[in-house]
């Protein structure tokens, strides 16, 4: 192995160079690799397109998430249909997501760090999930491998789901038990507007199924229905995911302002009117607490009764020191 | 009097009327098979225990117009899509559907006769049911 004589800073450009050269006879060195855009000293160009010119030309948000994501530019009813369902998913009151973002905010971070707090919520039970669009995808692919209907398929899915005792996502919302006031408002916009299609039939004989199983009717929640459009929009699994997560953000990032701007920070101040959030009376121990009760910390260290000694650890049996046999 | 400045019509002592429209849409094709307006929440619940067997969703249905502007529903592969311009306060009308019996703690009840006593009832006290 050749040993290194000379640092880099103790040669000029030009051994630098060779050696760099040397370096990458067979391969590039790096660099950036992105289908998405690029930029120059005097434009920013997506997939082709001068994003200046783009919005001069009215070309909006939804139709750059559509080039970003897809490389294409949408037809005016799927701009429309994404704006419509970003807009009814944008907020929705106190959810993890919101509460989440408001407590970080209290701690006054800086208030990126609140929002960004407030999406990190989303995953397997609250907001819009990856694995919808990986089921909704996998049960597609198989209707079609083994030459089922939706119908049939969708049997299947909630046949195996019950069985498994594994919960099907895209139904049912916590607090919004007579049904999700948003979910049937989407896929009936998605109908209108002609840009449903696989995966929101799928989605509506995926909830016919489980009434038929269970007896009684089920609901779409915002899962169940904003990804299925998304998905019909041609978005990607996880490109749906990231635009949901992303338009709660601006939510998010509503409460942690509001947080910032009305709210104390901390939350646990004993002068406010209303008990506040992380006030000590919300702690008594009487109804908060269910641990061991209150005890006295045990000596970690014991003295040497003949030497002196201190810092001895408990478990020994003698005095390193003086050999006195302790208890 | 607190209605957000869209009745349309003032009938008789305490009576608001607060139109409802609704559609019978066809769910694949999206063709309007039928299209109805009517002028009460009762009327509106009528014409639904006409059409609709299944007491729980026209109970539903029903509930959900006296608050929200836009409800809609599917059943047997067809979506109903209605207006209504009713909007009033959620806790309120709750508690008026609980002392009924419309609601049986959060689950719709199977008695379709409750869905026209709310519907009567939600037309009478419409004033002491909106937000305040």
């Amino acid at each position: 192995m050749e040993v290194v004589k000379k640092l880099s800073s103790e040669r000029n450009f030009e051994e630098r160079r060779k050696i760099f050269e040397e370096i990458f006879k067979d391969r590039e060195p790096f660099h950036w690799r992105t289908s998405i855009s690029y930029k120059t000293v005097n434009k920013i160009v997506a997939k082709g397109y001068d994003t200046t010119e783009l919005v001069e030309k009215g070309y909006g948000f939804m139709d750059v998430l559509f080039l970003i994501f897809q490389g294409r530019l949408p037809k005016p009813n799927e701009a429309k249909m994404l704006d419509y369902l970003l807009a009814a998913f944008c907020e929705h009151a106190i959810s993890p997501s919101a509460a989440s973002a408001r407590i970080v905010a209290s701690g006054r971070p800086l208030i990126n760090a609140a929002f960004a707090a407030g999406i990190m919520t989303f995953g397997m039970a609250h907001g819009p999930g990856w694995s919808h669009a990986e089921i909704m995808t996998e049960y597609l692919n198989r209707a079609e491998k083994e030459g089922k209907t939706l119908k049939e398929m969708a049997e299947i899915l909630v046949k195996e789901h019950l069985e498994a005792k594994k919960p099907i996502m895209g139904i049912h919302q916590p607090q919004h038990v007579h049904g999700d006031p948003r979910a049937y408002a989407v896929i009936r916009k998605a109908f209108e507007l002609g840009v449903a299609g696989k995966y929101v039939q799928f989605q509506l004989e995926i909830i016919k199924a489980l009434e038929k199983a269970k007896g009684k009717r089920m609901h779409p929640n915002m899962v169940g229905a904003g990804d299925s459009v998304l998905l019909d929009l041609g978005f990607s699994p996880l490109a749906a995911w990231c635009i949901g997560v992303l338009a709660r953000g601006f939510s998010c990032a509503a409460h942690a302002v509001e947080e910032m701007e009305r709210e104390r920070a901390w939350r646990g101040s004993f002068k406010t009117k209303m008990a506040d959030l992380m006030s000590l009376e919300l702690q008594d121990p009487r109804i908060s607490y269910d641990g061991p009760p209150d005890r006295p910390v045990p000596e970690k260290y014991v003295k040497c009764p003949n030497c002196g000694a201190s810092e001895l650890l408990s478990e020994f049996k003698a005095c390193p020191y003086c050999g006195q046999k302790l208890k | 009097m607190n209605n957000n400045g869209l009745d349309l019509v003032q009938g008789g002592k305490n009576k608001v009327v607060k139109p409802i429209t609704v559609k019978r849409i066809g769910m694949y094709d999206n063709k309007i098979k039928e299209n109805h307006k009517f002028n009460s929440l009762t009327e509106f619940y009528q014409w639904l225990s006409k059409n609709f067997e299944d007491p729980v969703f026209v109970n539903r249905v029903t509930y959900l117009a006296a608050l929200r502007w836009k409800v809609v529903d599917f059943i047997d592969d067809e979506w109903i899509d209605a207006i209504s311009e009713y909007r009033l306060f959620e806790p309120k009308v709750m508690a008026l559907a609980q002392k009924i019996g419309l609601l049986e703690g959060l689950e719709f009840s199977k008695d379709k006769a409750k869905g026209l006593e709310f519907a009567k009832k939600v037309d009478e006290q419409y004033q002491n049911l909106t937000f305040s």
